[in-house]
């Protein structure tokens, strides 16, 4: 199940997953490209994030520890090859910290490199959330990743300038 | 923390090393069927062959024994639902559903168990073959050896009730060669406390986590894979991925053919593109121009190399664009060591124990006789190493740069009109592309399946009629 915003009262919700269209055609591929998979099957995918603090007095203080990690936590993430970027977006009464982000692959399988890599800072900002999952996240991974998979927002859709590159072809091309 | 050797299985730190094998699949009628056949290869009353540890010899033991169970044999044995249930979803589900998990698209293969390699046709672990609750496997050196225990583990079949499903030989080749001609079993991970002298590798040695359950040890997530598992059972204890792969050798050599006539290139030098190491196992990152070399790599050299200069051996040679070593050649696929690659480097281990199956091909008189590689891929979490490896590295390409389109060209599920394989030749060339790569290896079988630690399996034994009832 995914979460998402009713519009009538803004509250967070539970709604089933969309069902994928039927394919009746044959898929698109060029070089090597299957150009029907949308963005979210394969690459760019969207991971958002909306977590409830303890308290609204709480968001600075939880703003600070990410400003904090910042040097450690971008180097982490930029060493991990696919995450596209990430932003830590505070709902404006501190109810809520949002963190939107676009990773390539399958969420599943790669969340764990995070708990390896940041597992600690991943445990200090959970310590400020309301329904955190059990701590610390090296710990119980099993049910950070659930925590992280239920608590994962989902979007209308995506627009991407370059809706079919991943992290490491567009900075092996850019030689970054 | 020190590895209790004497409650670990053999062959899991170190292989035994083999000259032939015999794999059992077992059914249980009763739970007390599976205690006393557990009891008997516990204790080893010399009638019997006895489940080996991981104790250093001195003198290589005649044989060696190791005892896997399913999800399924875990509650056959009679242990209760909630303590399975402890057990991570990817053991408890097994293979054959793993394998047959909905997929997002026609460009998604999953494990790459599809088609003829689909559960459906599997003879072992599949969804029309029976149930299996232990796999039993025996290595011995000698072929009279390997009769003589199987003869003894059958009267214990017999004299316990447990059914034999049946069993799968194999027998090493020559210079531990597999049936497409490459020597096999070169790199395989160092897991940190293991006793002995490691040959030169320069990957870093394994956190002991990643391959053995138990609460004092760390995984690579800096946590360990026992979760919730009683640690009376799940201590020293590891998991498997056991599987029966047909080689399509006939094919493999005709695509050889095939290619190296197109592209006017020997057909040695395909083989070697394709696999990332020559035939003899010298790898292309130190000996691109032929396999072997002046001065030659010496068997403390095979394994000391890296795919681009890393900060800790800044004089390697940098093939990231893979002119020496194709990205997409086997070997690098499995095991990018320091490339780059989505996620940890040097990470995604596993522990490969297979051996050959079928007689030796001989590429003057090809047949048709099945022949393949059956063995055990040990690992500390079946879903983040054997199915991380087998759905993201082998079947998928997104995994680094220059793998679009491609699947591992020895073991991914390549498209019924056939796969590709991009081989660069450097910045400013263009690559040779070959296409039609047929699917080289396919599925017959597979079991996901825990190997206690001997301790557990001696609980497991202890389990008494009433309890099991």
């Amino acid at each position: 199940m995914l979460r998402a915003i009713d519009t009538a009262t803004t509250d967070l919700v539970l709604v089933a997953p969309a069902a994928a269209p039927a394919q009746s055609l044959p898929a698109r591929i060029e070089n090597g490209i299957n150009l029907d998979l949308s963005l979210e099957q394969k690459y760019q995918a969207a991971l958002n994030l909306v977590v409830p603090l303890k308290s609204p007095a709480q968001i600075f203080a939880m703003l600070a520890a990410i400003e904090a990690a910042k040097p450690v936590l971008y180097q982490q993430l930029g060493d991990l090859n696919y995450i596209h970027f990430a932003r830590f977006l505070p709902y404006t009464d501190g109810s809520h910290l949002q963190v939107i982000t676009a990773y390539d692959g399958d969420l599943e399988s790669y969340i764990m490199d995070f708990v390896a890599v940041i597992g600690e800072i991943f445990t200090e900002l959970l310590g400020f959330v309301a329904d955190a999952p059990p701590l610390p996240v090296n710990d119980y991974p099993v049910e950070f990743v659930q925590y992280v998979i239920s608590h994962n927002v989902s979007q209308v859709g995506v627009w991407s300038a370059y809706p079919h590159l991943t992290v490491i072809e567009i900075n092996t091309a850019t030689g970054s | 923390m020190p590895l209790d050797l004497s409650d670990i299985q053999a062959n899991v730190l170190r292989g035994y090393g083999a000259a032939f094998a015999r794999h059992f699949a077992l059914a249980l009628p009763t739970a007390a069927a599976g205690a006393a056949l557990l009891g008997a290869l516990i204790n080893g009353d010399g009638e019997c062959p006895q489940v080996s540890d991981a104790k250093v010899w001195s003198d290589k033991p005649s044989y060696c024994l190791n005892v896997g169970i399913t999800a399924d044999g875990l509650g056959a044995l009679g242990v209760p639902a909630a303590t399975v249930g402890a057990f991570p979803a990817a053991f408890r589900s097994g293979s054959a559903a793993r394998s047959s998990l909905p997929t997002t698209g026609p460009d998604d293969v999953g494990l790459g168990d599809v088609g003829d390699s689909a559960p459906a046709a599997w003879i072992l672990g599949g969804t029309a073959s029976p149930t299996v609750h232990l796999l039993i496997s025996l290595y011995t050196h000698h072929e009279k050896a390997l009769e003589t225990r199987s003869a003894q583990l059958r009267t214990v079949f017999g004299a316990t009730g447990v059914h034999e499903l049946s069993s799968h030989d194999a027998v090493a080749q020559p210079g531990g060669t597999v049936h497409f001609g490459y020597r096999d079993g070169i790199a395989q991970p160092w897991i940190d406390g293991t006793p002995g002298q490691r040959l030169d590798d320069v990957q870093p040695s394994v956190p002991t986590g990643d391959f053995l359950l138990g609460s004092g040890y760390t995984n690579r997530y800096k946590g360990n894979f026992i979760g919730a598992i009683p640690r009376t059972l799940g201590d020293n204890g590891t998991y498997s991925a056991f599987r029966l792969l047909r080689q399509d050798v006939t094919g493999f050599e005709e695509f050889l053919a095939k290619a190296a006539a197109r592209w006017r290139q020997d057909p040695e030098v395909i083989a070697a593109k394709l696999m990332g190491r020559w035939r003899n196992g010298a790898p292309l990152a130190l000996s691109p121009d032929g396999p072997n070399p002046t001065p030659p790599i010496t068997e403390a050299q095979i394994n000391a190399y890296d795919f681009v200069a890393t900060p800790e051996h800044p004089a390697f040679h940098d093939d990231d664009f893979g002119a020496r070593c194709p990205i997409g050649a086997h070997t690098r696929r499995l095991n990018p060591r320091g490339a780059l690659v989505m996620g940890q480097p040097n990470s995604r281990r596993i522990i490969r124990r297979g051996m050959p199956y079928g007689p030796p091909f001989d590429p003057d008189h090809p047949d048709d006789v099945e022949r393949g590689l059956v063995g055990h891929f040990i690992c500390g979490d079946i879903e983040s190493q054997f199915e991380f490896i087998m759905k993201g590295w082998v079947n998928q390409d997104i995994q680094t740069a220059g793998l679009r389109g491609t699947r591992d060209p020895i073991l991914g599920a390549q498209p019924e009109h056939g796969g590709r394989f991009v081989i660069s030749l450097g910045p400013n060339r263009d690559p040779m592309i070959l296409d039609n790569l047929p699917r080289l290896v396919h599925t017959r079988g597979s079991l996901y399946l825990f190997l206690p630690g001997i301790g557990a399996l001696r609980r497991l034994a202890a389990v008494t009629t009433e309890e099991a009832s």
